[in-house]
């Protein structure tokens, strides 16, 4: 129902509306089915929350393909809390928008865009789908779009003459600060009652509110009021929650009753009549941690497990069923623990209306250090309203083994089924130390390059050996160079630094050269030592120049003055020809090589060829 | 080969060690932290550039607390994409998806695969780091085991466990850089606003649909003035640049990494 007002008014109404963008609002679009039948209405929902009364106009009915455009009702509602001693209220405007389905498909439902204050809001897109009728259900709209749906199942009554009113009738005509309050508001008519809408809920000072129910139709029964029958419709059910003791006068509806046929021009404006509640105030004692629960309800505790790891969150639920004011309490905090973080309580309601159902309350618990400990029971008290008196749950303790971490303890979630019922808890961190990647540090790629030369070495190392087992000789003769490189090196220094060190540092090496080369014994004489290498076929001059070598070096580590300059520049001149001489002949004449880069073919178990 | 037997203890060892490092708490709970002041607090850290997961842990459960959805959830997968093995940030963040209402839901995964991803979860980058250290210095023993191995002995044994270590490097190694890249480019962003709009197109004007704050996208193109992303069910549409902030905000043109 969309409220004409003057220009004059809405233009008086928006410096106010630029006011508003410091109060919360939030607006929620929904269907009441996704799935509906050709013969079944579509009901959009808009809601519109705030923390303030808002005053706005009612948005425009979103255009669905496929559908036609009925109806649309509108209701408010507020809500007042006092929970641990803050009192806060909220306000709902409910529109709600009638549709029927044309035809089957899925259809896709545009988000409402409104203004509120000085910004946007929207919702998403919804979809919905219609799907045929089953064969037993005969029922049909009726397709004309300006027939109000509350008119379908209006039949029987064909006068005009008789009254409409209004009626409230409350559960119970007194109660307990906090306890809900439901009241019904009933049409009652003896007249041909097309259809009605709620226009208008006058509140008074006292109580929070919210709906409990409001049908989509008039549903009418017969009954006998004041001595005469009528027809009686539910037209809406309120759920008080009284803030105050006393005389409290519940809500007053206003709407309009809208006859049908040709008596439609005799619209009426009906209120409810006057109704007030008792309200007794809660008795005093509260316990400890009351968080305002007042109702009948019954507790119970379980705990996600009596083992966990470190690191592992413990999850206790208290369950909360039966009836009372669930909108207007919370759960006091758990008792405090050492050495555990404990999250803020998470609540799920599972309620089949406003006062009834059970609420589940979660808190995640999460050890800090391994042992045993024992986890005390919950804490929750509420005013039992058919008592009269205060009641305390305390739940069981559990004995809690808490086991060091591993890495098949971070996979145990796995199995656990189920979404996180609640948030987990802050770290307690003395400090953040900053994050450092290991791979971008610089010992991550000495210990990388350590490997690679590692493997280097032992490659290396493993052909060596490879080449030993396969060509002793040729490895031989490679080594043989070796040493005398070395000990050349190392007697060409002892020659500099005119160190007597050189005629032994020459001998040896020489030895250690012609026994590596030659495999002559290190231990002969120097006449043994040139006759056995004689025989190796080594030209005669060679031999000579080795022969003189070593008597020299024999000589001039006994003789005085031996390590003269001079002397050792000669014994140094002497050596270096050697080894030129040496070089000149690279391989051992049996050794199986010729000069002249002619191949030949080794003898042995690994043949290979080779080329000089 | 004695020795190796202990290999896997070892390894066992050292993880459940990081496990404990990586997951333990020190304080005492049972007082109701006082959410804005714990978020004055650790802001500074944050604006002074310090990186630690467990500083983005807590800053999401104070702008959660706070009321501020999207932040909680930008700041839960900034802890994960510095320690994927955060547990607490992953189990937090999934706590706040399944308080989204949009109806955008990844789909269930197999229970194989949720395995495959929780083992790749577990190994952070770091531990990853370690862990390819750790291979490679057994590849290098085993290379040279083989190498040294008699000649007259078969060599089955040693080239299968250089195998099977081989194997492990080249695909821990792979994951390490896969992660280092993501470490470094992580395409996430998170939306900032209540039913931020969501195109069809890069130029469309009427939404598709509207998104929940807090609601995770990948940024598959990133444009001017919106980006193209990717939804946790699979659909995709172009969103506003300004609802969305990235895990890794991007470095200004012409910045050296």
């Amino acid at each position: 129902m969309v409220v004409t007002r003057p220009k004059l008014w809405l233009l008086l109404a928006l410096p106010l509306l630029a006011v508003l963008p410091a109060q919360a609002v939030k607006v929620v679009g929904y269907v009441q089915q996704k799935e509906i039948t050709l013969s079944e209405q579509l009901q959009v929902v808009l809601e519109i929350n705030s923390d303030e009364r808002l005053n706005i106009e009612s948005p425009r009915a979103p255009k669905i393909e496929g559908f036609s455009y009925r109806n649309m009702r509108n209701s408010s509602s507020s809500e007042t809390a006092l929970i641990n001693g803050n009192l806060s209220r909220s306000y709902t405007l409910t529109y709600s928008y009638y549709y029927n389905p044309q035809r089957t498909g899925k259809f896709s439902i545009p988000g409402f865009r409104l203004r509120i204050g000085n910004r946007d809001y929207s919702t998403q897109t919804l979809s919905v789908e219609v799907v045929d009728s089953p064969s037993n259900q005969s029922q049909q709209f009726n397709t004309n779009p300006y027939i109000d749906p509350y008119g379908s199942s209006f039949f029987g009554r064909n006068r005009t003459a008789g009254e409409s009113l209004i009626l409230a009738a409350p559960q119970s005509q007194s109660g307990y600060v906090g306890e809900p309050a439901v009241i019904s508001y009933y049409l009652y008519t003896n007249q041909m009652v097309e259809s009605f809408s709620t226009e208008t809920e006058k509140d008074y000072e006292g109580y929070g509110k919210s709906s409990f129910e409001q049908p989509p139709n008039l549903k009418y029964e017969q009954v006998t009021y004041k001595g005469e029958r009528y027809q009686r419709a539910l037209i809406k059910k309120l759920v008080l929650y009284p803030q105050v003791a006393g005389r409290l006068q519940v809500p007053t509806l206003t709407g309009i009753v809208q006859f049908s046929g040709v008596y439609s021009f005799l619209n009426k404006n009906i209120s409810s009549q006057p109704l007030w509640l008792e309200v007794n105030a809660l008795p005093g004692g509260k316990p400890a941690g009351y968080t305002g629960a007042v109702g009948n309800f019954t507790l119970s505790q379980t705990y996600s497990d009596d083992k966990v790891t470190q690191g592992e969150a413990l999850v206790c639920t208290i369950k909360i069923s039966g009836t009372g004011n669930f909108s207007q309490f919370t759960a006091p905090p758990f008792p405090p623990l050492a050495k555990f973080q404990i999250s803020e309580p998470s609540l799920q309601d599972k309620l089949a209306n406003p006062v009834e159902g059970t609420r589940f309350i979660y808190f995640t618990i999460l050890p800090s250090e391994t042992g045993s400990f024992q986890i005390p029971g919950f804490n929750f008290s509420w005013f039992d309203t058919s008592a009269g008196k205060y009641r305390t749950f305390t739940g069981p303790s559990l004995e809690l083994t808490v086991k060091g971490s591993n890495v098949l303890s971070y996979f145990s979630g796995l199995l656990q089924s189920g979404k996180p019922k609640t948030l987990n808890p802050l770290l307690e961190r003395k400090s953040y130390p900053a994050f450092r990647n290991f791979s971008a540090r610089i010992w991550f790629w000495l210990v990388l390059a350590a490997c690679l030369l590692a493997l280097a070495g032992a490659g290396f190392m493993a052909y060596e050996r490879r080449l030993n087992r396969l060509d002793p000789n040729h490895y031989a003769q490679k080594t043989a160079n070796r040493i005398l490189n070395k000990y050349l090196h190392q007697a060409t220094e002892a020659a500099q630094s005119m160190s007597a060190d050189f005629y032994p540092l020459a001998e040896s090496g020489l030895l250690s050269f012609l026994a590596k080369k030659y495999f002559v014994s290190k231990g002969l004489t120097t006449p043994e030592l040139v006759s056995a290498l004689a025989e190796k076929q080594l030209p005669v001059p060679l031999l000579k120049q080795i022969e003189e070598f070593l008597t020299h070096c024999q000589k001039a580590r006994y003789m005085p003055g031996g390590d003269a300059a001079e002397s050792l520049r000669d014994a140094l001149n002497m050596l270096r020809s050697l080894v030129q001489a040496f070089s000149r002949i690279r391989q051992p004449l049996n050794s199986g090589f010729l000069s002249g880069g002619r191949k030949l073919i080794l003898p042995g178990r690994h043949q290979r060829e080779v080329t000089k | 080969m004695r020795k190796l037997r202990f290999l896997p203890l070892f390894l066992l060892c050292l993880s459940a060690l990081w496990t404990a490092v990586l997951t333990g708490q020190a304080s005492e709970g049972g007082v109701r932290p006082d959410y804005a002041q714990t978020l004055q607090s650790l802001l500074p850290l944050v604006e002074s550039g310090r990186q630690n997961a467990d500083l983005y842990y807590n800053l999401g459960v104070c702008y959660y607390h706070l009321g501020q959805t999207g932040k909680a959830a930008l700041y839960f997968l900034r802890a994960q994409n510095l320690n994927s093995a955060h547990r607490q940030a992953r189990d937090n963040l999934a706590f706040i998806q399944s308080q989204d209402t949009s109806g955008i839901k990844a789909p269930p995964r197999p229970f194989l695969v949720q395995i495959l991803f929780s083992i790749y979860d577990f190994f952070s980058l770091n531990r990853l780091a370690v862990l390819f250290l750790i291979l490679s210095v057994l590849s290098t023993l085993s290379v040279i085991w083989l190498l040294n191995y008699p000649l007259e002995k078969e060599h089955g044994l040693p080239v299968l466990v250089l195998g099977i270590l081989l194997l492990f490097w080249v695909v821990v190694g792979g994951t390490l850089l896969q992660k280092n890249h993501r470490f470094r480019h992580n395409d996430k962003a998170v939306v900032m606003q209540e039913g931020s709009a969501l195109f069809a197109t890069a130029n469309e004007t009427r939404a598709a649909q509207y998104l929940a704050e807090g609601s995770a996208v990948e940024i598959k193109q990133a444009g001017k003035r919106r980006s193209q992303v990717i939804l946790a069910d699979g659909s995709g549409g172009w969103i506003a640049n300004v609802q969305l902030e990235r895990v890794v905000p991007l470095k200004p043109t012409g910045s050296r990494s």
